[in-house]
């Protein structure tokens, strides 16, 4: 008698584990559909959900109310993603300050070097808009002394250098910055 | 008999920092056993959607406070276990002094009126 109920008990339970496993495969696909979850958040979600089914089904649940109560406490899978979509506005930060800082140091040292060749190249027609482009960082510096200062001595060039790296990376990292938070915007759907 | 309200939407996200670092700090863990143990410990009063426990969660990890690690449980089932970095006893550390500077501040001010929650 306990021999054959065990059984019974055993062929029930085979066939409601395979409606499990079908509900859980729905809702994996679920999952799979859902942008900005990476493959390793998706399997975390997924091994909470089998932890959790198999909580309320210590407590006495059957399959189909756990598998339920699970979907329900994980909640919704949309928000989860808008939830991680939020996360990635810091390393995008952390890009545009990179980018400005790479930027900078190159096109500083690049402007810099330009700047060295024009100046032995009175007259020519790249002076204006060289000085146009840097009109910032030169007129700034150039307030640091007065006008008898030797520009050409090693002070004078580092300074000038330094000028220029702080200027274009300030540039970069506000370009970087700016695109950032239009890529923002333009992703950002409505709330309802 | 009292009753007692579910924390506002804006106490469970200020507080789900120093929870997690909290909990970690004594051992680490996975995501279902730190919602069974906040729940628990709040006697059901702080209630999170689990789901959203993961993103908590990873935000902490890119910010250095806490480390993760896929293992293999006694029931064979891979699992992603938090544990708490040296980063993260430092934050941990600030964060309970800002928390009990607000709880002594309330309970200075309530100490003659006992409060029913």
């Amino acid at each position: 008698m306990a021999d054959r109920s065990q059984h019974l008990g055993q062929i029930m339970e085979t066939q409601t584990r395979y409606d499990l496993n079908a509900a859980i495969e729905n809702w994996r696909q679920e999952l799979a559909v859902q942008p900005n979850l990476t493959a390793e958040v998706r399997r975390e979600l997924e091994t909470h959900l089998r932890d959790a089914i198999a909580g309320f089904q210590q407590r006495g649940l059957n399959d189909e109310e756990s598998f339920r109560m699970a979907c329900k406490t994980i909640g919704q899978l949309r928000q989860i993603g808008k939830e991680f979509k939020e996360n990635k506005i810091f390393p995008m930060n952390k890009r545009a300050i990179g980018f400005g800082a790479g930027y900078g140091l190159v096109m500083g040292l690049v402007m810099f070097l330009i700047g060295l060749w024009l100046a032995y190249r009175p007259g020519s027609v790249f002076i204006q808009p060289f000085l146009l482009l840097n009109a910032p960082a030169i007129g700034l510096t150039s307030r640091l002394h007065d006008e008898s200062y030797n520009w050409f001595s090693n002070a004078g060039l580092s300074q000038l250098l330094a000028a220029f790296l702080i200027y274009w990376s300030l540039l970069g990292f506000l370009s970087g910055f700016g695109s950032h938070i239009l890529m923002q915007n333009r992703k950002t759907p409505k709330h309802n | 008999m009292y009753k007692t309200a579910m924390l506002t939407k804006d106490l469970v996200a200020a507080s789900s920092k120093p929870l997690l670092l909290s909990i970690l700090a004594g051992g680490e863990s996975y995501g279902y056993e730190i919602i069974q143990k906040v729940r628990e410990l709040s006697g059901g009063q702080i209630e999170w959607s689990d789901g959203m426990l993961y993103p908590v969660l990873h935000r902490l990890e890119r910010d250095g406070l806490i480390e993760s690690e896929w293992k293999e449980a006694d029931t064979g089932r891979q699992r992603k276990y938090y544990f708490i970095s040296s980063d993260g006893r430092k934050v941990l550390k600030t964060e309970r002094q800002q928390w009990l500077t607000v709880h002594n501040t309330l309970g200075k001010l309530w100490k003659h009126k006992p409060v029913t929650i």
